[in-house]
């Protein structure tokens, strides 16, 4: 045990010695610092002299600096006590050469001696409430009782005298010799509030125990960018977490006196003092409540090529926040070509929004198999944009639960989507204050604030396989110009110019370790005639004042499909391939 | 003696045809808050009449006629419109670079400076057209000029309506003001054009779907308003179209819901009810001094919302039907006795255009309007920039 505390204390009290008597050596940017485990943190951070934790490197690094880590478990906290200056002088921390870098937020356990019935017996000296364990890289599970440990990978906890005892099932290994892991840190990568323009590239993290997430309360994330804004976090690994993997989010609070005059959410005002984080090409998996999360910070923030995966496995969350992206107050948030699968519980959704998502556009974007839904919409008064996506709730789902579950959100445009056997539900919220906040375009100027509908929706182009969208007419909704197969029926009170395919489709998706397929029979594909998507043609939403734009306030034509193809004629297959018929029946979507 | 449009002579001679109009409006305006922005179809022949607002150079010459000859009810109307703060001559402006309406609690700014500054330009020039006192015509001049000399952001969250009602009454005055007033210097108007193109207009360029009907309403008579004195027909035909078919509260079927006369804001509260009839009667003002005639749509739809609305605030009892508003927001299940009886300044101009200048109406059928404007007379001023107000003046006919 005094190893452990001694390994713990070690860099912090290097640090400490380092600052009392010096050692900081002046700051020469930009610069490159070295870390390697077997490093030291009284060496210079050199190549030849890297220094042990990556820590120490952070509180030497200066905006423009690199901080580069050789392969290694690093069982530390990183938290950046300041950032980078600008978008040209951002502070990096990345994996060197691609190695293999995880930061742990677990200590390795040992000390454990044999008790009764199987099981081994190891004593904490504090008092813990929240704990996980692992062995060999498998999260064990935490059972009540004792009786309950009869399995292999099971174990349970007192409490004795403030010290926690731990009485666990390691089948017939011996957890001295295997690696056992507690997690003890709630952080892995971090910041002080409002450090800004850090980048972070290649770096695993794993097993970190930090809290569950709200958003109107504290927000922690494996990585938590902590009020920080232009973050890059880009092609790292973030899995066995607690809670949330990558945190965007501020920490909110309930706005219990809202009103017209105060309503919720009013903190925030400058767009450009929030959020455009860059969270791309990242593998985020086995985490307990959501992959990422946040209020405000998803603001003008692209969230795009990132798996995500497993969410809330074990069940073990139970709240109503639980998602493979779950945001609110993201204005002008661009969410694309992500893979999101297996998001568990009946409160698990693909992509949950709101309150307040104006501006934002999910595009080309693979969900599918989660508990709940697979887009859960709330609270907006829009316009949002939903393209190219491609969304397929599990053969085994409830028959009537809806895919795309739009309560108080107005103007939601669903333009050129594969959606299969995923209808949707419509609907306000009734019994509950759904008065939210629309702003001036591309701004966090409050504009207005009033109830939320379920009005101006918008279905264009779009292939439902198994099932149709099956709403009521919304106020001011339109549909037109999709194809429907396999069942699905077009909307009674739209889809003039809709059509139904003559064969099935056969349609199925394929997941493999890293990506998926589709396949089908596309000789189902019947091409019609489709409009020009332009922002015009989908109409002026004069609540927000905005057409469909991008962020910068251009004007957006939907004008390419989920390939990236461009249309080249008005007559061609709904959904999100442009080339039907020629295309091939296989088709890897990630 | 009208040149009216194809449109308005259906509605007028065919009635058939005015059902199904009005049944295709209803199917149009899919209650949603998107708007196609298309060209309107074109409702009034070039160009525009001026002075063409709410007072023509016939009206500016009755109302200064009646009041030289000390007539009644002029004499006493002209009386409480002069004694009014804001006829005053020594108004001095008090014009800034940026307004702001806004509900947020600890926003806004400068509205109130804005608000009685429009009132006192506008009232300026009446009285400058009633006594010729160039003081009046001065005064008017140097607030209109004073504003589009420093006036730049206009904005809030309730900038719409804060646009809306301001520039209706800025542009009363200057409309007013360029046709009688020869040194108001031609590039001081084109500043004012300017202003009223590039500070107002854009507030209020898309109305405001999402709001109770006196949102839109403002913002279409600001519209119309602008377009008459800026000479932009497309303007004048966008506010007009949204008057006869708009997807919002404010447009005429969308703001008096039903035949009995019952106001969108009738479960709201009073107040706004009159406020929002208020505007539309104004709208209709513009287009009869332009040639047309707006009051008359739908079998006299406006009149029905002034007697129902009258009838009540009279203390009779007016049948109620739930109705929830064209943006789905505002549902009410019953008429609401906010501000029940405190009638505003807006009935004396329907009664006298009912009363006095078309033919062919039953006195019953104005009859609640005629008893709030005899209640009222002389009226006074339209609580602060909303409406005219001072209608007994502005509106009042010579009886046959």
């Amino acid at each position: 045990m005094n190893k452990v505390i001694i390994f713990l204390i070690f860099p912090l009290l290097m640090q400490f010695v380092d600052k009392a008597f010096g050692h900081v050596p002046a700051p020469v940017s930009p610069k490159s610092i070295y870390v390697s485990v077997s490093g030291s943190d009284r060496a210079d951070g050199s190549v030849t002299k890297p220094l042990r934790t990556i820590s120490y490197a952070v509180s030497r690094a200066m905006p423009g600096d690199r901080i580069l880590v050789s392969a290694g478990v690093y069982r530390e906290s990183v938290v950046f006590e300041r950032g980078g200056s600008s978008e040209h002088k951002r502070i990096t921390l990345q994996a060197l050469n691609q190695a293999k870098v995880m930061i742990k937020g677990s200590d390795r356990k040992t000390g454990w001696v044999k008790d009764k019935n199987k099981l081994w017996k190891c004593m904490l000296d504090s008092f813990q409430t929240g704990m996980m364990l692992f062995f060999n890289d498998k999260k064990m599970v935490n059972v009540s009782t004792l009786q309950e440990c009869s399995n292999a990978l099971r174990w349970t906890k007192t409490m004795e005298n403030g010290k926690t005892i731990i009485l666990a099932n390691f089948g017939t290994s011996d957890p001295n010799v295997g690696l056992t892991e507690i997690l003890v840190r709630n952080v892995g990568i971090s910041a002080r509030s409002g450090v800004d323009y850090l980048t972070i590239e290649g770096i695993a993290i794993s097993q970190i125990f930090n809290d569950y997430a709200s958003i109107y309360a504290e927000q922690p994330g494996a990585i938590d960018t902590k009020n920080g804004k232009y973050w890059n976090i880009i092609g790292c690994s973030i899995s066995e977490c607690h809670a949330v993997g990558i945190s965007i989010g501020i920490p909110g609070h309930v706005y219990a006196d809202a009103n017209p005059g105060r309503p919720e959410f009013n903190d925030y005002t400058d767009l450009a003092s929030v959020g455009h984080h860059k969270i791309k090409e990242n593998h985020i998996f086995n985490c307990g409540q959501a992959g990422v999360f946040g209020l405000i910070g998803g603001t003008s923030s692209t969230i795009e090529d990132n798996l995500i995966e497993n969410i809330n496995q074990d069940g073990g969350y139970t709240g109503n926040e639980s998602a493979g992206i779950r945001l609110a107050m993201a204005v002008d948030a661009t969410i694309t070509h992500n893979l999101i699968r297996r998001v568990y519980g009946k409160n698990g959704y693909g992509v949950f929004l709101g309150p307040i998502f104006q501006g934002a556009r999910l595009s080309r974007n693979i969900i599918s198999d989660s508990g709940a839904g697979l887009f859960y919409l709330f609270k907006n008064h829009g316009p949002v944009l939903f393209d190219n996506n491609i969304l397929a709730m599990a053969d085994t789902a409830d028959k009537d639960m809806a895919g795309v579950k739009m309560e108080a959100s107005e103007a939601n445009v669903f333009v050129q989507n594969l959606f299969y056997n995923c209808s949707f539900y419509n609907g306000r919220q009734p019994g509950k204050s759904v008065s939210t906040s629309n702003f001036l375009p591309h701004s966090l100027v409050i504009k207005q604030t009033i109830p939320a509908l379920d009005i101006d929706h918008r279905l264009y182009g779009n292939l439902f396989i198994g099932k149709g969208a099956g709403i009521a007419k919304p106020a001011g909704g339109e549909a037109d110009f999709n194809l429907y197969a396999d069942g699905a029926l077009p909307l009674s009170w739209a889809d003039l110019n809709s059509s139904k395919a003559e064969n099935s489709f056969s349609f199925r998706l394929e997941h493999n370790q890293k990506g998926v397929e589709l396949f089908w029979k596309k000789e189902a594909l019947k091409p019609i005639k489709i409009p020009v998507l332009t922002a015009e043609f989908l109409g002026f939403f004069a609540l927000s004042k905005q057409y469909i734009e991008y962020p910068d306030g251009k004007k957006i034509m939907i004008d390419r499909d989920f390939l990236n193809a461009v249309s080249g004629t008005l007559e061609r297959t709904p959904g999100p391939f442009y080339q039907g018929k020629g295309l091939k029946p296989r088709i890897k979507l990630f | 003696m009208h040149s009216l449009n194809v449109y308005t002579r259906l509605i007028r001679y065919n009635k058939w045809m005015l059902t199904l109009i009005i049944f295709f409006f209803y199917m149009m305006s899919a209650y949603g808050q998107v708007l196609k922005l298309e060209k309107p179809v074109a409702y009034h022949p070039k160009p525009f009449t001026h002075p063409g607002l709410l007072h023509s150079a016939n009206d500016l010459q009755r109302m200064k006629d009646m009041v030289a000859l000390g007539r009644e009810p002029w004499k006493s109307a002209f009386e409480k419109f002069r004694s009014h703060p804001w006829s005053s001559a020594s108004r001095e402006p008090h014009a800034v670079q940026h307004v702001e309406r806004s509900l947020l609690i600890g926003a806004g700014k400068n509205i109130g400076n804005l608000e009685k500054d429009v009132c006192a330009a506008y009232q300026n020039a009446v009285m400058w057209s009633v006594t010729g006192d160039e003081a009046h015509a001065k005064t008017a001049i140097k607030i209109i000029n004073a504003w589009a000399e420093t006036f730049k952001v206009f904005d809030g969250t309730d900038v719409e309506l804060g646009a809306g009602l301001n520039v209706f009454k800025m542009v009363s005055a200057a409309e007013i003001m360029r046709a009688t007033y020869p040194k108001w210097k031609q590039e001081d108007i084109e500043k004012c054009k300017m202003m009223f193109r590039d500070v107002f207009y854009p507030p209020i360029q898309y109305f405001a779907l999402w709001a109770h009907g006196n949102w839109d309403l403002a913002c279409m008579k600001g519209m119309m308003a602008i377009a008459v004195f800026n000479d932009d027909h497309e303007m004048f035909d966008r506010a007009v179209d949204f008057y006869y078919k708009g997807p919002g509260n404010g447009s005429l079927l969308h703001y008096i819901v039903n035949e009995e006369g019952q106001g969108q804001e009738s479960g709201r509260d009073q107040p706004h009810s009159m406020l929002g009839i208020g505007h539309l009667a104004e709208m209709c003002e513009i287009g009869w001094n332009q040639g047309m005639d707006m009051y008359s749509f739908a079998q006299n739809r406006l009149l029905k919302g002034f007697e129902y609305t009258a009838r009540y605030n009279l203390g009779e009892d007016v049948p109620f039907q739930p109705y929830t508003d064209i943006s789905g927001r505002f549902p009410a299940d019953k008429i609401s006795t906010n501000g029940r009886g405190k009638l505003r300044s807006i009935f004396e101009q329907v009664y006298n255009h009912y009363a006095f200048r078309i033919k062919g109406i039953p006195a019953d059928q104005y009859r609640y309007t005629k008893q709030a404007a005899d209640k009222l007379r002389p009226e006074g001023a339209g609580f602060n920039a909303d409406n005219a107000g001072f209608g007994t003046l502005f509106f009042s006919l010579p009886q046959p």
